[in-house]
């Protein structure tokens, strides 16, 4: 149904290592701008959660070039922009969108904030109470406390069990000296790319871009990141928000990092369990059962080890019901499925590839988190091309090395008067956790 | 008679896919499927930093069933989107029947004699084609998108469920959807931080009886009291041709595209518009304020003001007035309250449009060490100074402008997002050219003195204060 279809983009080596990635289009006179840099949390010192996020978020706040803080608040304001500054575990991305005759001001503004910063020393009391603050939002959302159950279950102590912002605590304990030598260590064009979607207006990118990173030297070059050795025993996790209306739940294990060659499988899969409105999770714990609003089956990738998981905000009442629906899907999913379903799976992956390349936003987002992850737009290509191949028996084998129904984690928050005696019914462990701090 | 069964298969469209014609050859994107290019057929802006038209075309034609259609061509990716409004939204529902425009929404997808349940969505994710909705207080949007030649498939389904959804709804849908939509509100407003904002805020900012006074999602009790019956009657009252929008946008030839919609919606019979009642202004006697305890750390200050409704006269000054206030680290409250005295840790300033009214909303987390009264004093002193203290400055106006300009061109990004906003022209103001001739040249006439104006009016006015502040841990027993 969907004819050969191909994603492209236009990369380019500058100066250093520095890459540039490029997709012209002139729909409206805007462009996207990301500046991507190689510098997450994954690589945040065990003892120093948060560190990545800090130094991001100092980088924005902290003043650059010649400006100081307030004046390049300024800048960023004459652009008529907003700088988001978002810090992963296996990047930053710092992007923003101008009307294209601004372009050129937007990437000299981009070259000082990422290779000139100042770190200024009065605002960094200031800068660290906003992060604290922003943890404190996510201790709040039911949502992101279940997720950082699941990272902390997972992975323990490893740099990916630990929340990216960082606890409140681990933030108020990081100096100056610290950002400006996490910045030394990751910051540099060989960990940089610069993704460019829009109307530039024929403005002469390489030249923009190299001009506003000039002179940048930097000993920074692609991490390599530790897999954890942690065993995470299968078994319920549960922690308590009381008079919950509704459980946040979490069914996972370990997944697949980027380098791994199931790929295409577990795409077909993410599509399968809860990628569309037709698929297994959402008609079963929504359209049949009414227990939910929403329901995702993700493999988080990471670079050297990754989560899969399914989560979804479920009615209280309905929690271990839902828990037990989810299981069934997942048992499910390990036996060859009809042909029309896999054909679906590919032709929605598809079409959700082109719909999210129809925007400008979609287009920079989804190459900057490829080349965060040292993939370029060719992936996409490739998954698509490699999804023909599959069969039901073929994607019934491989979906086998990819869920272990024996070692998943259940993570819940939730009313525990409510629900706890009816988790117990499940046959695993359940363990009372206090929220990640 | 009218549609036909079964709903059409690819290839049996009538018409091919077309052949591009570059309208400016580029680097090559191999794009290769259907020939499609970089390029953007007629689409490219040619705008520099002063022209402020969008180069947005489109054609435009109405059914003698009273169904307008637009037209809107662009290549960029193969794909082809539709979009439909219905001018139906919360403000219509019945008394104690708050949510009904919203769970009608819902259940537009359950089915029809043709299309049982669950069908719409197998046919469509089939081949590809994704589709979702949204409601809100004025209108109700369905919009659907896939491979160009899913567009016949596309269209036949918005046709067949316009003309026989009625026919086809039990108890048991209702029942359903029911639920799901109970479970929207607990994960976006009972279970959510800071989610009981929205909801003080409606009630206070209209009063009872007034079309804007209860939220979209409606409550629960008036959820569970709705009826089949009364899905049909809403059904037989709204969804009808006269009362609805089409924009077929994408990768289309608007002679085929034309015919296609003519072919599937110009059989249904023609049923009268249903009323549309013009509230009164609403305007608040006194000022009120709402305290809320919720489990968070931090304080929450939000206030609101009515403001001007969507297009109206003020409307682009008070657009520009939240940007001056708020938009960009160098806006008056987020320099003093945030960065100067951090007496904010994060500041959101908005002008929110309906139909009918606008309002324009602060809201502001309280920084480490200060209290919510203390926030609230200082943001109000800020209000102070910029209308009745020195008059802005063209610099920072010149700021806001660029900021509202930029985020009005992003809030154009894609297919759908150009379709609904030629949706939106057209259903609330007849006039798609709209788009191209003023969307964004509202805002570049926007000066200082406007800015000061506006501000003025709306902040002379009283406005309702939702204060949140942490509750302590403790479970009652």
């Amino acid at each position: 149904m969907l004819g050969p279809f191909q994603f492209s983009a236009r990369t380019t080596s500058l100066a250093g290592g520095l890459k540039l990635v490029e997709v012209p289009r002139s729909t409206l006179p805007l462009v996207h701008v990301a500046v991507v840099v190689q510098a997450g949390s994954e690589l945040d010192p065990v003892e120093m959660p948060g560190l990545a996020a800090l130094t991001a978020r100092a980088l924005d706040e902290g003043g650059a070039g010649t400006h100081g803080p307030r004046e390049m608040g300024e800048v960023v304001d004459d652009l008529g922009a907003e700088l988001h500054v978002k810090c992963l575990r296996s990047g930053v991305i710092f992007d923003l969108a101008v009307e294209s005759s601004r372009l050129p001001g937007a990437l000299a503004m981009l070259g000082d904030l990422v290779s000139r910063p100042r770190f200024d020393e009065t605002e960094l009391g200031a800068i660290r109470d906003r992060q604290i603050d922003d943890r404190k939002h996510e201790l709040d959302d039911p949502h992101q406390m279940a997720n950082d159950a699941m990272s902390r279950a997972l992975y323990g102590p490893h740099p990916y069990g630990h929340p990216t912002l960082g606890t409140v605590r681990s933030i108020a304990a990081i100096r100056g000296a610290d950002l400006r030598a996490f910045w030394s260590a990751h910051y540099g064009p060989r960990t940089t790319t610069v993704v460019i979607v829009g109307d530039a207006g024929g403005a002469a990118l390489s030249s923009l871009v190299s001009t506003a990173f000039a002179g940048w030297k930097s000993e920074a070059a692609p991490p390599t990141v530790a897999p954890t050795t942690l065993v995470a025993p299968s078994r319920i996790i549960l922690i308590d928000k009381p008079d919950a209306p509704q459980s946040e739940v979490r069914v996972g294990h370990r997944g697949e990092s980027w380098s791994s060659r199931e790929l295409t499988t577990l795409s077909m899969l993410e599509m399968l369990l809860g990628g569309t409105f037709t698929s297994r999770l959402v008609q079963n714990l929504r359209e049949k059962h009414g227990y939910t609003y929403g329901v995702t089956a993700v493999w988080d990738l990471q670079r050297a080890g990754g989560t899969f998981h399914v989560g979804s905000a479920v009615r209280t009442d309905v929690t271990a019901a839902a828990i037990g629906e989810i299981l069934k899907e997942l048992r499910g999913s390990l036996a060859p499925i009809p042909v029309a379903e896999l054909a679906k799976c590919r032709v929605m992956m598809q079409s959700q590839f082109i719909t999210d390349w129809g925007t400008s936003k979609g287009t920079a987002m989804t190459l900057a988190q490829l080349a965060q992850n040292g993939q370029s737009v060719e992936l996409l290509n490739r998954l698509v091309a490699t999804s023909a191949t599959l069969t039901p028996e073929s994607l019934a084998t491989r979906a086998q090395t990819l869920i272990r129904p024996s070692e998943l984690v259940i993570v819940v928050v939730g009313d525990r008067q409510k629900i706890e005696a009816s988790l117990k019914t499940l046959a695993l462990p359940v363990e009372l956790a206090q929220p990640v701090n | 008679m009218g549609l036909g069964w079964p709903p059409p298969r690819l290839g049996a469209s009538v018409g091919g896919m077309r052949s591009p014609r570059p309208c400016r050859p580029g680097p090559s994107l191999p794009w290769a499927a259907a020939g499609v290019a970089l390029w953007t057929l007629c689409l490219a802006s040619s705008a520099t930093a002063t022209s402020t038209e969008l180069q947005i075309a489109y054609q435009r034609f109405r059914l003698d069933n009273g169904l307008t259609v637009i037209l809107h061509e662009d290549h960029t990716t193969p794909e082809v989107a539709v979009n439909l409004w219905f001018h139906v939204g919360s403000k219509d529902e019945a008394p104690h029947r708050t949510g009904f425009a919203h769970l009608f929404e819902h259940l537009m997808f359950m089915g029809t004699t043709r299309v049982p349940d669950g069908e719409f969505d197998r046919i469509m994710e089939a081949l590809g084609g994704q589709n979702n909705a949204s409601t809100d207080e004025d209108r109700t949007n369905y919009y659907e998108s896939g491979p160009a030649p899913l567009l016949p498939t596309l269209l036949w389904l918005e046709a067949d469920r316009l003309t026989s959804l009625a026919d086809a709804m039990t108890e048991k849908k209702l029942n359903l959807q029911r639920d799901v939509v109970k479970n929207e509100r607990r994960q976006s407003y009972e279970n959510r931080p800071y989610g009981g904002v929205e909801l003080a805020l409606v009630d206070r900012l209209w009063p009872t009886g007034h079309p804007y006074h209860h939220p979209v999602i409606g409550s629960h009790a008036d959820l569970t009291a709705a009826t089949v019956k009364e899905v049909q009657t809403f059904f037989r009252t709204y969804y009808v041709p006269s009362n609805a929008t089409l924009v077929v946008a994408g990768d289309i030839d608007p002679k085929t595209a034309r015919a296609e919609v003519e072919r599937y919606f110009a059989w249904i019979p023609p049923r009268p518009p249903p009323l549309h009642l013009t509230p009164p202004p609403a305007r608040l006697a006194q000022p009120a304020t709402v305290r809320l305890q919720d489990r968070v750390q931090v304080a929450q200050v939000t206030l609101a003001w009515h403001a001007p409704a969507l297009r109206r006269r003020g409307a682009a000054e008070a657009t520009v007035l939240a940007a001056v206030l708020g938009g960009g680290r160098s806006s008056r409250l987020q320099r003093r309250l945030v960065y100067d005295t951090k007496l904010a840790s994060e500041i959101n300033v908005k002008h929110d449009t309906h139909e009918h009214d606008g309002i324009l909303e602060i809201t502001a987390n309280v920084g480490e060490g200060h209290t919510a009264a203390e926030l609230e004093r200082a943001i109000r002193n800020e209000l102070g100074l910029l209308a009745l203290g020195e008059m802005p400055s063209e610099r920072e106006v010149e700021r806001a402008r660029a900021f509202v300009e930029r985020t009005t061109l992003e809030a154009l990004d894609g297919l759908n997002a150009r379709a609904d906003a030629l949706n939106e022209y057209e259903s609330m103001f007849g006039d798609p050219g709209l788009l191209r001739r003023d969307h964004l040249a509202q805002f570049v006439r926007v000066s200082p003195s406007d800015v000061r104006w506006i501000a003025r009016l709306i902040f002379a006015e009283p406005d309702v204060a939702v204060i949140v502040t942490p509750r302590s841990a403790t479970r009652a027993h």
